[in-house]
């Protein structure tokens, strides 16, 4: 359960506050005294004979009756909660928009928006606000009529972002009467400037800002097996480009030094064969300046060291020269192995994921592993498999039997292929898709994690990019738009903010104030007797 | 409800106070004749010393009584016949309802020192004295006491009384109508305020074939409200015999009040004019004695 109008806190206290208010009442309430009299029958005879009171009878009690009556009409006003109604702010729909992105995780930027946009949605008539939250989906963190006790909590849950911001691209599409926009001018300045659009707090630029723009990661044009290449491309706005020597390599936050760094021009710089071990490498700026979330950028390279396989006993000579002559491939012992080949007992037995090779599989290729029937259609995922380049239908003729390829779960990822068609005489054997099947087959085994080349965040307006698959890339900004846009110094808009205006609820909380001090007026005057 | 509790024996049997109420005597008119001898008057001929008639002699007069002078002018034999002073029967009623007891201080405590009075009064000159407590019902308390030394006893009966029940006065009264008692003197201490209304009760008194004295316990803010401190705005007023009746006091209210008391106090008067009876009203709040002496120095109060 939640209260729109108070919090759970406001609202216990306000409980405990109120029994205590009615405590004391109840100690004050003009409790009925109590007469011992003999005459008490007289009494009851005389409150007998004492006529009801009747409609249309003689009024009497004037300054009680104008003092309840105040009192109901003051509640009677509070409870249609009138509020005051800026003549600045207009009519139609008030939309608060608040940026979030990069250009806002400056020190104090975000807060400082915060309290200014609280202040001017206060001061805006609660049917007529709303109040949107800058990010991928403008999420709308007020809505016309819901109480601004609300806001300030959903606001505390409010963070900056490293991620563009998308203000221009919501701008473009907003129907509000007017839009108030709390962030920074260098993402504003993209929207279309009209009359509608005003800025309630707009961030203070950095003019020196630098940072860096794009990373990405290749594999090694030397063509050394574990290695890859990294491109770094960094921009400055208002100053000279970095150079190599301002860049510093990490690798899982150690400091490293890349063998070559290659400037290519342009803020462009290419490292080349660095160890592609699985391991997060990040660059980041030695100057930093005062917009920090452009200074350093991380990416997870691959890891493409050779898989250690173990030929065991059934492996096919075919197979085996496969293995071989291929340089992402190391043949090892079994018990160093990470993927095993060989006939079934024998992958069995090393308990490791193997390719097997038998010819009592009803299916040509089976493919089994955990989840592995959920992973969606299986043409899809061929060219993974190794499959991709497979001429079925001549293999089917060489062999007399349909060529078939089957999807299992199982506990371990298991390969099981005709023994068959590695023959000598196989046309299998005889065609480049064996070797190409054998190793992509034995990398799928090795379960080696996908190659993201390139990480930006936000490139192409899709910032959403940054959130996907978080454990195996790092995100980072690297938006050259956004690095600009910090150190944007052009002439900005005057920003309008409501700071200094009555709240409007002011006159809802006058209302309740007058009916409380009337209350105790009439409280005062029946203690002494003025009225009844 | 908590009552208070009647005077003890001590506050009772005070001697300053029987002092005083030596002066004091009680008369009526005449006695029914029948009684033993005393003080009273009556309409007995016989022993006395108040010369009443002469009539013949007959045999078996007492040759003392003859008047000589008489016989010497007119040859015949006269006696003398003396007024024979019998006593007289006094009934006393004190009302010992709930409502007697419900206020600080009670009603109780003047009412028992009016009936401890009257008594002494009455032993004081011979007459014999019978006390009865109305509440529910009606009780015998002490029957037939006379002589000086009545008093104690009357003292003692006084203070073992309690608060019982409702003021049932008019039942009460009509039950003593009913017994066959020697005519006398009724004296009924109450507050007259009756379940039954005060005109059930007068028609009971009306019954009665003895004199009456009235004795209302009454207090001031029984005929002026406003001197109540406290009755205002609402209230719940309990005479201990009933459940409070709660109000809001109004000066409407209050006129209706007096104007129900007045009519009370009225209708008690007409009666004791009408039935030739002695009203006193007691003021509760005031001393006993100084109230009853304008009452019985006087000698003979009743008609």
């Amino acid at each position: 359960m939640s209260f729109t109008e108070f919090g759970w806190p406001l609202t216990l206290a306000g409980m405990i506050a109120l029994a205590g208010i009615v405590f004391l009442l109840q100690q004050l309430r003009a409790r009925t005294r109590v007469l011992r009299l003999p005459t008490a029958g007289l009494w009851v005879q005389a409150l007998r004979d004492t006529p009801v009171r009747v409609l249309g009878g003689r009024f009497r009690y004037w300054l009680a009756y104008l003092l309840i009556l105040a009192i109901a009409l003051l509640l009677w006003l509070a409870a249609a909660h009138p509020q005051l109604v800026s003549a600045a702010s207009g009519g139609g729909l008030q939309c608060f928009y608040l940026d979030n992105a990069a250009l806002m995780t400056g020190g104090g930027d975000l807060a400082r928006a915060k309290r200014a946009l609280l202040a001017d949605v206060r001061a805006t008539p609660a049917d007529r606000r709303e109040v949107i939250l800058g990010d991928a989906v403008g999420t709308r963190l007020l809505a016309p009529g819901e109480s601004v006790s609300l806001l300030s909590r959903r606001l505390d849950m409010v963070s900056a972002e490293t991620r563009p911001s998308t203000f221009a691209t919501w701008g473009a599409t907003a129907d509000a009467a007017t839009v108030h926009y709390y962030g920074a001018w260098g993402a504003a300045r993209g929207a279309p400037q009209s009359a509608r659009l005003r800025y309630g707090y707009l961030a203070d630029p950095v003019p020196d800002n630098r940072g860096i723009v794009a990373l990405g990661v290749t594999p090694a044009a030397s063509g050394q097996v574990g290695k890859a290449d990294l491109l770094v491309t960094v921009a400055a706005a208002h100053r000279p480009l970095p150079t190599a020597a301002d860049l510093r390599w990490t690798e899982n936050g150690r400091r490293i030094t890349p063998s070559r760094v290659e400037a290519l021009g342009d803020g462009r710089f290419l490292a080349r064969d660095v160890d592609a071990a699985g391991e997060m490498v990040g660059v980041a700026l030695a100057q930093g300046d005062g917009f920090a979330a452009d200074a350093k950028a991380a990416i997870r390279v691959a890891d493409r060291r050779p898989i250690k396989v173990a030929l065991l006993d059934g492996t096919p000579p075919a197979v085996r020269a496969a293995v071989t002559a291929d340089p992402s491939l190391t043949v090892v012992p079994a018990a160093e192995a990470q993927v095993v080949v060989g006939n079934p007992v024998a992958v069995r037995v090393a308990g490791r994921p193997g390719l097997m090779l038998s010819d009592a599989s009803a299916q040509t290729f089976t493919f089994a592993g955990p989840d592995e029937s959920q992973r969606g259609p299986l043409a899809a995922r061929l060219d993974a498999l190794g499959l991709a380049q497979l001429d079925a239908g001549a293999l089917a003729d060489a062999l007399h039997r349909p060529v078939g390829v089957d999807v299992r779960d199982a506990r371990q990822r298991r390969i099981t292929a005709w023994r068959t068609i590695f023959a000598p005489a196989s046309p299998f054997v005889q065609s480049p898709a064996m070797p190409v099947f054998v190793s992509r087959s034995i990398h799928w085994l090795g379960q080696r994690q996908p190659w993201h080349s390139f990480v930006q965040v936000g490139d192409g307006g899709d910032p959403l990019t940054a959130s996907l698959d978080k454990d195996e890339t790092a995100v980072s900004l690297t938006d050259r738009a956004t690095t600009l846009a910090a150190a944007d110094t052009s002439a900005h808009p005057a920003v309008v903010n409501g700071a200094g205006v009555w709240p409007s609820d002011l006159p809802f909380l006058l209302l309740l104030l007058a009916a409380g001090v009337l209350l105790a007026v009439e409280w005062w005057l029946v203690q002494r007797r003025v009225i009844p | 409800m908590n009552l208070s509790s009647a005077p003890g024996f001590d506050e009772l049997f005070d001697p300053v106070f029987l002092d005083r109420v030596n002066a004091l005597t009680l008369r009526i008119a005449a006695a029914q004749k029948g009684g033993r001898l005393a003080d009273q008057r009556t309409s007995a001929r016989g022993q006395g010393s108040d010369f009443a008639d002469f009539k013949p002699y007959v045999a078996g007069d007492d040759l003392r009584a003859i008047d000589w002078n008489i016989y010497r002018r007119l040859g015949k034999a006269f006696v003398r016949v003396f007024e024979e002073r019998q006593d007289l029967p006094v009934y006393i009623l004190l009302d010992v309802s709930r409502s007697m007891f419900v206020e600080t201080p009670p009603r109780i405590g003047p009412a028992m020192r009016t009936v401890l009075a009257l008594a002494a009064v009455t032993l004081g000159q011979q007459d014999a004295v019978s006390l009865m407590t109305v509440s529910d019902d009606m009780g015998t308390a002490m029957k037939n006491v006379s002589g000086k030394g009545g008093i104690t006893r009357v003292a003692q009966t006084l203070a073992d009384q309690v608060a019982q029940g409702r003021s049932a006065l008019a039942g009460a009264v009509a039950r003593l109508a009913s017994m066959r008692l020697r005519r006398g003197l009724v004296i009924l201490v109450s507050d007259f305020f009756d379940d039954d209304g005060l005109e059930g009760v007068l028609a009971a008194l009306e019954m009665l074939p003895h004199r009456l004295l009235l004795v209302q316990m009454v207090r001031a803010s029984d005929a002026d409200p406003t001197l109540l401190p406290d009755l205002d705005g609402d209230v719940v007023i309990e005479d201990g015999e009933r459940d409070g009746a709660g109000m809001t006091v109004t000066p409407e209210l209050i006129a209706r009040y007096r104007a129900a008391y007045r009519d009370f106090t009225d209708s008690l008067d007409a009666f004791a004019r009408q039935r030739g009876a002695t009203l006193v009203r007691m003021d509760a709040d005031g001393d006993v004695l100084d109230q009853l002496v304008p009452v019985l120095t006087a000698g003979s109060v009743l008609p």
